[in-house]
């Protein structure tokens, strides 16, 4: 009987690309609040997810640099379960409900990308790099404090697709209007049997379920983002026409569930 | 200028919106009226796999037919068949023939699709190391592979739609090139290749192969088919052993080609390693070493068996 949650699936269970849930993440965001174009945006919705015409177009971009674990200190094997990513969230509506869709999303390492596909989360693989915070006071240090500056950058396959730079000016209780809304995604998975391309195997719009989610040390700024063109990539299609608010903080939850919110290959 | 080059490579990739626009602000307007010429009652998402957006240009991995050219080194060698066994999945058996018979292959690969991915080296040129394991099918011969690394995220997804169960690995094997020299590693009698498979920061693999003959029938060195299992796992809580996709699956290759296939001596070592099972496999003792130059296609695989819940 061969074990594991995921492919490899082997004698031990101890190869396989992500232990089994319970998943607990921890780690540091540089987010930065925009507005694309409503026109363009609305055709990254998978069928039955509609703009939210209170804020239409209004987006989120996000650098994660995150630590993981399950149930068997992965956190102490830094080289395989620490990752860098980057995604956009769309505000947009479910059946009357305020959710943000995910179009786009990439990280740097395998375990993440695995754990995305199964969340719904269309990982590709990014070099993903963000500003660090350290506690010994220096020029290099990037304190969380007033004109302190952070910046954030993704490419892929050699070429810049995402630029961010955030300036904090003050330390917030809250997010107001950010990250207040659970994320859709869709999982999907092909086929590949001659006749059945455009069959996948797995097709379904999911909401995902965050445990215990806590966000700290919020600092808020000026924030900026482009979106450079690239090949291979649509990432550009969803570029900001207005840039918002930026924000730095801290986040920690845990993932045990997903909602399926509707089966797109019936 | 640099910008007229950007363009320019970009003309002769697959990216075709970007042919008509030229500046990111044209680009922004132009693309708005082009999506905006769509109906919004047919908005539909294209791509073979994710992430699937308007254009069809961003997934993984653009659609099959799906054409492969690349360079080989390998071992072949004998390992603990209890070892082999355990790997197999529910639908096969050990081959009582050759229970414990392996390979180890290192392949150095350039892909293309139907758009000329072949001149986007950066997204389409990958490595490779897997281990294939006799097995039967009923009462096919076949191989299995239980363990596969590539340093490269579309191969990574075309591999987990095929059933290869991927994981990233960096991946090096000694290259031959026409001009002659100390680094050039001719493909000739006594010529040396090494290769080497390592992740995370810890070597997995490493092989040496060191060529004595020319093999005339170089598709002898791949005369069984390979079995693999297609396996996608659900997250919904009580079903997270229940996986949504679990197919054992076997590969369809097209113009299988094999050519300048050289056979000779192989050293082959698999290191214990933290996260892997490979090691499990580790030769007891080795038959062969080879290298070859390898093309194929792929536009099929025949499901086996649906264990899927």
């Amino acid at each position: 009987m061969l074990k594991g949650f995921t492919a490899p699936r082997s004698p031990l269970g101890a190869a396989a690309l992500v232990p089994s849930p319970p998943w607990h993440f921890a780690g540091d965001v540089l987010a930065v609040e925009f507005w694309n174009d409503p026109d363009v945006s609305v055709h990254t919705l998978p069928t039955g997810v509609e703009l939210d015409t209170k804020c239409p177009g209004h987006s989120v971009a996000l650098f994660t640099d995150y630590q993981f674990t399950a149930q068997n200190n992965e956190y102490l094997d830094p080289a395989r379960y620490q990752s860098r990513g980057f995604s956009v969230l769309l505000d947009a509506m479910w059946k009357g409900a305020r959710i943000a869709w995910c179009p786009y999303c990439y990280a740097d390492n395998d375990a993440a990308l695995m754990r995305g596909w199964i969340q719904g989360y269309p990982k590709k693989f990014g070099a993903v790099h963000q500003t660090r915070t350290f506690a010994a006071p220096s020029p290099a240090s990037a304190q969380l404090a007033h004109d302190s500056r952070f910046a954030a950058c993704m490419s892929a396959h050699g070429r810049l697709l995402v630029q961010a730079r955030v300036t904090l000016r003050e330390k917030v209780d809250r997010l107001v209007g950010l990250l207040d809304r659970r994320v859709v995604g869709r999982r999907y998975f092909p086929r590949l049997s001659a006749g059945m391309h455009d069959k996948p195997a797995v097709d379904e719009l999911v909401r995902c379920v965050s445990d215990r989610l806590l966000i700290t040390n919020i600092w808020s700024g000026e924030g900026e983002l482009s979106f450079p063109e690239a090949y291979g990539e649509e990432l550009d299609v969803l570029g900001p026409l207005k840039v918002g608010r930026g924000y730095r903080f801290s986040f920690s939850y845990s993932v045990t569930d997903i909602e399926i919110l509707a089966n797109l290959t019936a | 200028m640099a910008l007229d080059a950007n363009k320019s490579v970009l003309d002769c990739g697959r990216n075709k919106q970007v042919n008509a626009l030229q500046s990111n602000q044209l680009w922004l307007e132009s693309v708005a009226c082009l999506l905006k010429e769509m109906h919004q009652d047919t908005r539909m998402l294209k791509g073979f796999t994710v992430p699937k957006s308007p254009f069809g240009q961003a997934a993984l991995t653009p659609p099959p037919p799906w054409h492969y050219a690349g360079d080989v080194v390998g071992v072949e060698f004998w390992t603990d068949p209890d070892a082999t066994a355990a790997t197999l999945p529910s639908g096969l058996s050990t081959d009582p023939n050759s229970n414990g018979h392996a390979v180890m292959m290192f392949l150095d690969w350039q892909f293309t699709a139907q758009d000329d991915e072949h001149l986007e080296p950066a997204r389409y040129q990958y490595r490779e190391a897997f281990i294939l394991v006799d097995a039967m099918y009923r009462d096919v011969p076949v191989m299995w592979c239980p363990y596969i690394y590539v340093d490269n995220d579309a191969a990574l997804a075309r591999g987990w739609t095929q059933g290869f169960p991927k994981k990233m690995g960096s991946i090096f094997q000694t290259r031959s090139f026409a001009a002659s020299g100390p680094a050039a590693a001719p493909v000739a009698s006594g010529g040396r290749f090494g290769a080497s498979l390592s992740a995370h920061g810890q070597r997995l693999a490493e092989a040496c192969v060191t060529l004595h003959k020319p093999v005339a029938n170089g598709l002898s060195l791949l005369s069984r088919p390979t079995v693999l299992m297609r396996y996608f796992p659900r997250l919904a809580a009580g079903y997270q052993d229940q996986p949504a996709v679990n197919e054992l699956a076997m590969s369809i290759t097209d113009n299988l080609t094999v050519a300048g296939a050289w056979i000779g001596k192989g050293e082959l070592n698999l290191p214990e390693a933290n996260g892997e099972e490979l090691h499990a496999l580790a030769p007891k003792r080795i038959e062969s070493g080879f290298r070859y130059s390898l093309s194929y296609s792929v536009s099929d695989l025949k499901v086996l068996e649906d264990h899927s819940c």
